[in-house]
């Protein structure tokens, strides 16, 4: 959880004032300096404790006078090393919005991605692709930029909400807000512990839209392991052999020859066991037998949760 | 006097010491029933060009004669209920952020529906508009 708070914190540190805020850093960056400040100030973030979201700082959001602007935008961090998402952010105006209805997304699977089924689970599946500026904000359909692995109820009771309130004031203002996602993820955590999101309505100074709030990634009823994205009811302990898979399955060298499964759409590679591998479209799929490094000079990427 | 209050689908009013939404078909629309609108400073800015008149006073709820329409935002009326004897609820039929809700309790209190009616708003699709009386 200390680690957890410090990159929570690196965001928070800058949340202070309107004045004076550099950019997010991206969820990867630490330092033992800004970690120990952001500690200090964020001794009052609690566990989850079934409240899906907490204001953070008073819920004024950290963006500088210099950043503020009516001029529409948006920007999505590139993956990490380990491709995850960083931070999005935007401008979002009417010109923005989409225009036609949202396409599948289901060919995109993020970090952490362990679908499983609960009955306490609205609708069953514990897990969505969350988007990090939602699809009414901006239409964005399947930028795996934009996307992480979210619970429902991060994302239909958490962030859901509050898209809502900015989306319908755009609509009716014709103003713009600023609108920053930034998910954290803990150490090398393949599932985000929860997402920080901040927004302020330009052309009134706040007066319509103005929040700072933490969301967490959870679910009720359920644990998650957030480093994997594997979870079990909280009701039951979790089962030994899914530990085992995770533990015992070896990594392909470099330059080892090996069958993957490649998907030509979003450029990335699979073992041929990997969840992706089978629910991925057929027209994307294609088979390769070869070695890592020649996939890589041909642009493709690891897959992020089978982790070839 | 006569209460005309704004909710989303958990019966929330405001975040943030913000309202949740605003749509201009409900100031429209307010005037199906006055041409005289009681406000507190908190709402004025909402209708600046709404087609009828407006009077703003902080303590409007405590000022207000039975003929009176107030329409309420940053106050909780529970307190009030014995004073209200028609309620307006215009209801957004999406849910938002909210810490200030409305906590009467309309059964309890002895309010019965007399009327419903949907029209589509500026930024909302579909908003519903409720008549209680007792």
């Amino acid at each position: 959880m200390k680690r957890f708070l410090a990159l929570i914190a690196l965001v928070l540190i800058f949340c202070t004032s309107f004045v004076g805020c550099d950019l997010l850093p991206s969820p990867d960056v630490e330092d033992e300096e800004s970690s120990s400040v952001a500690n200090a100030a964020l001794d009052n973030i609690p566990e989850y404790s079934g409240s899906i979201y907490i204001t953070i700082n008073d819920n004024k959001p950290s963006f500088t006078a210099e950043e503020i602007t009516t001029k529409a935008y948006e920007f999505y961090s590139p993956l990490d090393s380990l491709e995850r998402c960083g931070y999005a952010e935007a401008c979002i105006g009417k010109e923005l919005m989409p225009t036609e209805d949202r396409e599948s997304i289901s060919h995109v699977y993020p970090t952490g991605w362990e679908q499983a089924r609960y009955d306490c689970v609205d609708g069953g599946y514990l897990y969505n692709r969350c988007h990090l500026i939602g699809f009414q904000l901006t239409g964005e359909n399947d930028n795996e930029l934009n996307l992480i692995t979210g619970t429902k109820s991060l994302n239909n009771d958490g962030m859901l909400p509050f898209e809502n309130m900015v989306a319908d004031y755009i609509k009716e203002t014709n103003n713009h807000v600023m609108y920053r996602v930034t998910p954290v993820f803990e150490g090398n955590n393949l599932l985000a512990s929860g997402v920080l999101v901040e927004a302020y309505s330009v052309e009134d100074d706040g007066e319509g839209i103005c929040f700072n709030i933490y969301i967490y990634n959870a679910q009720p009823g359920v644990s998650i392991d957030y480093r994997t994205g594997k979870s079990h009811l909280s009701s039951e302990t979790p089962e030994e052999t899914t530990t085992e898979e995770t533990t015992t399955e070896q990594q392909i060298g470099d330059d080892e020859e090996a069958k993957f499964i490649l998907n030509t759409n979003t450029k990335k590679f699979h073992k041929e066991s990997c969840s992706s591998a089978t629910d991925m479209k057929e027209e994307n799929r294609e088979e390769f037998i070869g070695t890592k490094n020649e996939l890589k000079e041909l642009g493709y990427t690891a897959c992020g949760s089978c982790k070839p | 006097m006569k209460v005309i209050v704004c909710i989303d689908d958990d019966c929330g009013m405001l975040f943030n010491k913000r309202r949740q939404s605003r749509d201009s078909k409900v100031i429209e629309n307010i005037r199906d029933f006055t041409d005289t609108l009681c406000i507190t400073p908190f709402s004025s800015k909402l209708f600046d060009d709404a087609p009828y008149k407006v009077k703003i006073d902080e303590k409007m709820l405590e000022k207000a004669s039975e003929r009176d329409f107030c329409f309420v935002e940053d106050k909780d009326i529970a307190s009030y209920e014995k004073e209200i004897d028609t309620l307006i609820l215009y209801k957004w039929n999406r849910r938002y952020p909210s810490d200030f809700k409305f906590t009467l309790d309309l059964e309890k209190a002895g309010f019965s529906l007399a009327s419903v009616l949907e029209f589509e708003g500026t930024s909302h699709e579909k908003i519903t508009r409720e008549v209680y009386n007792r």
